[in-house]
């Protein structure tokens, strides 16, 4: 159902900024499928290149979506990115919130 | 923001999830490597042991070819397999399904152990092909293949099998059982993936 500024429901206080950004949500939906993922499997599935995927990497792991993992693989350094409690909360209330408004929309689409 | 643009918006991002979790699901949980590896070292070691019941020797000299020709081989592939592989991601089901055939290794080692040494009577020796096929039931839903799960039941059924047949001939059962339960399998999952990675390569 529309509000009198025709919003069906992208009300700025209830979006989560940080998912409505298109290559956050996928980064963060990729990692709700597995365990961990590593970068270069990240950059593969986004096709970003390597500065915006880690800037965004940062973002989420500053708000505490994702927790980033240094090991080693022989002697290269790798890094593995796994999706938080936090993370995992906001992807399930994101994806409700678009749920609801495809809902609204279907129940009075003027 | 009109409501057209925010239900395009809202398509949009529903796109971009779907994209991704339709990527997630063709990641592979198993090649089928380790099924033929295992499975062609249990028949070759099985026919050994046949071929030894004629000179009768004794039961420990078994027991050590079993260790020696099948599960020594078998572990260091696997633990060269499993360490050399180029981990980018872990999936949730390769970690289950890894704890499951760990669970598997380890009921048959004690199983032909025990009924080496006959400490089992050999009606035990059912648990591998039960448990074998328990566990591809699992994997069937995890690797997306439904005739796995056609696998599974022929192991159950197998090892029912094995319990009206002789103990002699019950072996020969499980050889087959692995064969047409393990190394086929193996070949055609092996098949899969390289074709479910040319098709990811090609997109």
């Amino acid at each position: 159902m529309s509000d009198d500024t025709g919003e069906i429901g992208f009300k700025p206080d209830a979006i989560d900024e940080l998912l409505h950004n298109p290559l956050r949500l996928a980064i963060v939906t990729a990692l709700s499928q597995v365990e961990q993922g590593d970068f270069n499997w990240l950059k593969e599935l986004t096709r970003a290149t390597d500065g915006n995927l880690a800037t965004h990497l940062r973002k989420l792991e500053d708000s505490s979506y994702i927790k980033v993992t240094k090991t080693y693989s022989g002697r290269k350094p790798v890094t593995y990115y796994a999706l938080t409690d936090t993370g995992s909360i906001a992807l399930k209330n994101y994806i409700a919130m678009l749920a609801s408004i495809v809902k609204k929309f279907e129940t009075d689409p003027h | 923001m009109k409501v057209e643009q925010e239900l395009e918006q809202v398509q949009k991002q529903l796109a971009v999830m779907r994209d991704i979790v339709s990527q997630c699901q063709k990641l592979v949980v198993e090649d089928g490597t380790l099924y033929i590896l295992w499975g062609s070292l249990a028949v070759i070691t099985s026919l050994i042991t046949y071929a030894l019941t004629w000179f009768k020797v004794p039961v420990w000299t078994l027991v050590v070819l079993w260790i020696v020709a099948f599960y020594i081989p078998g572990s260091f592939a696997t633990y060269k397999k499993v360490h050399t592989k180029k981990k980018h991601v872990v999936t949730f089901g390769e970690r289950a399904i890894g704890r499951l055939w760990l669970g598997v290794l380890f009921v048959s080692v004690v199983s032909v152990i025990l009924s080496l040494v006959s400490l089992l009577p050999w009606q035990g020796i059912i648990v591998i092909p039960f448990s074998i096929g328990l566990v591809y039931f699992p994997l069937a839903v995890l690797l997306d293949w439904k005739p796995l799960t056609a696998f599974g039941l022929v192991w159950i059924a197998g090892g029912a099998v094995m319990l009206v047949v002789p103990a002699f001939y019950s072996y020969l059962v499980l050889d087959g059982l692995i064969v047409v339960c393990e190394i086929i399998p193996g070949i055609l999952i092996k098949k899969r993936v390289h074709k479910l990675i040319d098709m990811a390569q090609a997109e």
